[in-house]
Parts: C-alpha cells; structure tokens; sequence
C-alpha cells in the first residue's frame, strides 16, 4: 500500500490573549492508503487542531502553521487556498466535523443541502444534482423519501449519517471524522461505526478518526496516535497499542477504560492536561507521570522505534 | 423487598407530558413514562439504562417530584409524595437531591462557588449563622476533594474545568445530607479519565453517607461500579430489571442484548467485525407500536403475538423481571 499522507513537523500554534497557544507542536507520521489511524487523548490535547491543520482550514488567529503536509503526493503548503479548494476540498479530502449534525441547515430539506456540492463544484443543474443526492443518500443507507424532509424531522443518527453523505459527495478518498459519534446513543452509534467500516471497504477510503475513547478507536482503526499536549506522544498498531503500550499516559488512558465484563478496577490520571499556552518544559506528562525522573524535566524525549510499527516519545524508552 | 429496608417505591408510574390536541380534539400526549415500577432500597444504588428518548430522565424527575406524574403511586418512607403540591413537598426538596449531566448549564455563572453551596442551607435554614454555614460549605467542598476550600469557595464556575464544575455539583447535592440522589448521566460530558475519578468520588461519598443513589445513564459500561441493581427502559417502559452483573453477563431481553452487544471494549478484534445491531430508532413517545414496543426492530418478532399484546414485566428467575415472550409463555 502506499502511503497518502505525510506528516513531518506538522506545527500550529494560535494567538490568543493569553500567549501563544501551541496546539499542534511538531507531530510527524505516515498513513497509508485504505488505512485508518485513530487519533485519541483528552480534550484539550490538540486531536481537533490536528485535523484542522490536515486539512489547512485555518483559524484567523493562526500564529505559527509550519512543517511538510504532503498529500496524494502533492506538498499541500506550497498550494494556494484556490488551489486547494478547486482540486483537494471535499474531493480528495474531507472531514466531518464535530458536532457537524447540529450544523445542518434548519430552513433548507436535505434534498438541497445534499444537492449543493454538486451544483457548486460540478455546475450540475438543479435535477441532475437532485439524482445524485438521491444516490448519495443510498450509499449512506437512508431511505429516499428524505429528500424532502427539513433537518428537525430527523434523528440524530439519521443526521449523522447526513453529514457523512455531505463528506463524500465528491468521493473524497481521504476523510478525518472528528468524534463523529459522541452524541450518539450506543446502538445508534454502533450503528454508525458499521456503515462507516461498510463505506471504507466499498470506497477504498483512508481515514483519519478523532476520538477520546479507546474502545471506540478499536472499532475502526488500523493504527493508533495518542496525543498529549500538542504531541504524539505513542503511535503504533492497535494491538501494540492496545496490548502492549508503552507511554505511561497510555497505559494510563487504558487503565481509565470500563471494560464491560472485567471486574479491573478504574484509574485515573491524578492532574489534568497542561496549558497549551505554557507547556511544561521536558516531557510534557512528567507532571502527571508515575514513573517521572530528573531528566523528564529538562529534556524532552523523541520518538523511539520499539517495534516495526511503534513509537513512543518516553525517555524510559530511550534508555533501553 | 420488606417495608423497614425500602426508601422509596413507585407503582406503576405514568408522566405523560400534553403537547395540544390532535384532530379530533382529543388531547395528544408524549407517554414520556407510561406505567413503571421502581423500588430503591435505604442505600442501595440503582441504575436505569436506556436511550436517549427512552424517558429515563423524566423517570428519574418524577420520583424526585421535579414533574407530577398523571397516575400511579410514589411512596418515600411509606409515605405518598406522588399527590403533594409543592408547599408539603419542601422537607421532601431536602430528602432528595439531583446532579445533573452537564456541569456548564446546571452552575449558576453569577454565583461564586461558596454561594451556589450556600443557597441550600439557607433555603432550608439549616445553617445558624454565617460560621457555620462557611464550615459546612468547607467540608462539602473537602468531601469533593476540592482542596484547599477557601480557594475553590470564591471563584465562578467559568474559572473552574469540567471535572471542577462536576465535583461543585455533587457538593450541592450532598451538602443537605440527603437520604436519595438522583444522578442523571453525571459523567457523559467528562473525559475518560476524568470520569473515573468522579465516578470514585460520587460512590465514595454515597457509601460513606448511605445515600441510596438512582444513576440514570446510557452507558452500560459505567453501571457496575455503582449500581447493584439495573433497569432497562425502553419506550417509556421498563423492559429488564435485575441484579446489574447477572444482567450484563445474560442479558435477556433482546433490546438488553443489543445495548450490551453494542457497547465497544477496546479489544483489536473489534476492527474485523460488524456489531450486531438492530437498525431503526427508538419510537415515537406519541403514538408508541401495539404489543411489545420493541417488536418494530427486534430480530426475534413472534409474528401475531408481540406487535398485537404487549408482554408483562414478569419474574423469571430469583429477583431477575423481564417483559418478553421468549421467556415469558
């Protein structure tokens, strides 16, 4: 497989009354075509800001966006917006933002919100673009009657599934789903996850999934990226990360995790996620860090290779 | 359960909610809670488990009275609360206490912390002066860990992190030394790892004051370290009652199966397979199906039996209740 998208140094900070805020500080990775890497960690950690800085949708306040973002082959810093949005946005790349179900707008049905992309990008007429949401709303499972129907006549799930339509109605083959789930109910979410995983295996898709919890990022991914303070902190494949972790902040995270069956008892991490404005020096976990030593504090560890597919920014490792 | 152990009892509860008059102007009603029954133990912790829709949450109101249910009984202590208005409802207000869901909306931002405490007591004049309210006020806050007190007492809730916030409201639940909470979804809003920590903290302090605990959630996976007791609603009705860890390892009920089987343990294999799920939405609260209310997605229909009569909560096995003709001839 190759790869779709590489990271190197990946930085966004933003400006804000308080300071500088560093909110993407430096993460480097690869994904490969068809793959799915799930992004997990607190709120706070920067997961969001991450996406934003894939996709190069940019808040005003940006101070700093720096690094190499090469995409499908192409260094998508040295585009311009236009470039972007005439040839990447929506189809070759995109992304379901959070909360985006609640977003849809209440005075137009769906028919026509579907039916946009089409007449915009493609300069479809009005009936053409009308069949194509129509198929759109297929590939999502909905029934067509939708079409005319207004955003509050839906479900949550129904609109969730929606916006995922809205995501690929220029079959992107890249999407970043930022907690598309997280106001769902379990079934209904159970239920998204398994169109998602259906939509994946038709269209070939690569995606990149947001979420803060460990269980769900099983459900879809192939590799898993644990974020701490604006850094990937532990990045491997999900049975390295999930049976084997290696950074204390993820051990940490799974021990946090109700297990349905298991009588384990909970965890947690004492402290709470630094200021981005004003990272600690070092290690940004030492602060909360079990296993802290002297050199934690000063020098801050980089990534180490512990297994083909694995590594962990942790000076424990680094040792070894 | 005998009468001196139990803290509180609904028969058959109904909280229907008008919404104006349908066509031929009969009065149309979302049947948010239609027909439950509830015993809560002195101390005990019980859970009820449905989706969002399922009228778990106007359930847990109307046991505190928030709401008046249409029919039905509510005893606290043997003693009927479902009919009181709200005047010889007040010594009741102190008995009971709700934590709501989301720590941003249920603090007021104009209070500082010391006075959201306080309010309370001087409802219920309970302190008698301003040094012995600042002392319950501090012990509450050192309950919820928030320490040093004097530091937390004078800010506003915007200057505090969700689990803060959360912590504040379960001291303004506690401080009233209730003998129930209600806690609706008290932990959905947190992060993972910071839910642990007030679910530690909201068991600690029911054990240590022997509050009987109602955790009303969508969430399974979070149940069994309150509750030993479980409900499962469905539709406004109660669907599958029981010991919480019986239930979890067999549910019976399918709707039960499907909410356990949906619930995602992080576990690799999980990637290679699709959950077994029924597809469709929980229904109208209007116009619920005929029969069991669940028939419409349940892969087990009993054709001409479940969409015509619906089945009855019955016991099954020791204190197990479910309401479903696979188990029920």
């Amino acid at each position: 497989m190759s790869v779709l998208l590489s990271l190197k140094g990946l930085t966004l900070y933003y400006r804000t009354r308080r300071g500088v805020v560093k909110a993407v500080d430096g993460v480097s990775f690869d994904l490969k075509e068809g793959s799915c890497l799930s992004l997990v960690g607190e709120s706070g950690c920067g997961k969001s800001s991450m996406a934003y800085a894939i996709m190069r949708l940019l808040p005003r306040n940006t101070h700093t966006y720096c690094g190499e973002l090469i995409f499908d082959g192409k260094n998508l810093m040295d585009l311009t917006e236009n470039d972007l949005r005439r040839d990447f946005w929506l189809k070759k790349m995109a992304m379901v933002f959070q909360g985006a179900m609640n977003s849809l707008n209440p005075v137009l049905n769906i028919g026509e919100q579907l039916a946009e992309p089409f007449t915009i990008h493609l300069g479809l007429d009005k009936l053409e673009a009308l069949k194509r949401a129509a198929e759109l709303l297929e590939l999502v499972r909905l029934p067509n009657s939708l079409l005319d129907k207004y955003p509050h006549e839906l479900s949550g799930g129904m609109k969730q599934r929606v916006v995922i339509a809205t995501a690929l109605s220029l079959r992107p083959k890249f999407l970043i789903l930022d907690e598309p789930t997280s106001a769902l109910d379990v079934i209904t979410q159970a239920n998204i996850i398994n169109l998602l995983k259906r939509l994946q295996e038709e269209l070939n898709l690569t995606y990149i999934f947001i979420t803060h919890d460990l269980g769900l990022s099983s459900e879809l991914s192939d590799y898993i990226a644990v974020m701490y303070a604006g850094k990937v902190v532990e990045l491997g494949d999900i049975v390295s990360i999930l049976t084997a972790p290696k950074h204390p902040y993820t051990q940490k995270l799974l021990a946090a995790t109700p297990k349905l069956l298991e009588d384990a008892k909970l965890e947690f991490i004492p402290g709470s996620p630094p200021d981005l404005a004003y990272p600690p020096p070092g290690c940004r976990f030492h602060p909360r860090c079990p296993y802290v030593m002297d050199v934690c504090k000063v020098r801050e560890p980089e990534p180490v290779k512990v297994s083909s597919e694995h590594y962990v920014s942790c000076l424990l490792w680094e040792r070894v | 359960m005998p009468a001196e152990t139990l803290l509180l009892q609904a028969k058959d509860v109904k909280t229907w909610f008008s919404i104006g008059r349908g066509i031929v102007g009969k009065s149309v009603y979302v049947k948010a809670v239609d027909g439950v029954s509830v015993d809560v133990g002195k101390g005990e912790s019980v859970a009820v488990v449905g989706e969002s829709g399922s009228g778990k949450t106007t359930l847990g109101k109307t046991l505190l009275r928030l709401y008046k249910p249409i029919s039905g009984e509510i005893l606290y202590d043997s003693r009927r609360i479902d009919n009181l208005n709200e005047d010889q409802l007040k010594w009741y207000r102190r008995e009971a206490q709700i934590i709501y869901q989301d720590p941003f909306g249920s603090l007021n931002p104009f209070f500082t912390v010391e006075r959201i405490l306080s309010e309370p007591l001087s409802i219920h004049n309970i302190a008698k002066h301003y040094s012995e309210m600042k002392e319950m006020v501090n012990q509450a806050l050192a309950d919820v860990k928030l320490e040093p007190p004097e530091m937390f007492a004078s800010k506003h809730p915007h200057m505090l992190s969700g689990g803060q916030r959360q912590r504040v409201a379960i001291a303004r639940a506690m401080i009233l030394k209730p003998k129930l909470i209600v806690a609706d979804e008290p932990v959905s809003m947190l992060d993972a790892s910071v839910r642990v920590e007030i679910m530690d903290l909201l068991k600690g302090l029911q054990e240590k004051y022997k509050t009987s605990l109602i955790y009303i959630t969508h969430d399974l996976a979070t149940i069994k370290y309150f509750s030993q007791t479980l409900y499962i609603m469905y539709a406004g009705k109660i669907v599958e009652s029981g010991p919480t860890r019986e239930i979890l390892k067999e549910p019976l009920h399918p709707y039960t199966q499907a909410l356990v089987s949906a619930i995602p343990d992080p576990n690799p294999e999980n990637r290679k397979r699709y959950r077994n799920v029924p597809a469709g939405e929980p229904p109208s609260a209007v116009s619920p199906p005929s029969g069991c209310r669940f028939h419409p997605r349940c892969p087990y229909l009993i054709k001409g039996k479940c969409e015509v009569e619906e089945p009855q909560l019955i016991e099954i096995k020791g204190s197990r209740r479910v309401a479903c003709y696979l188990h029920t001839k």
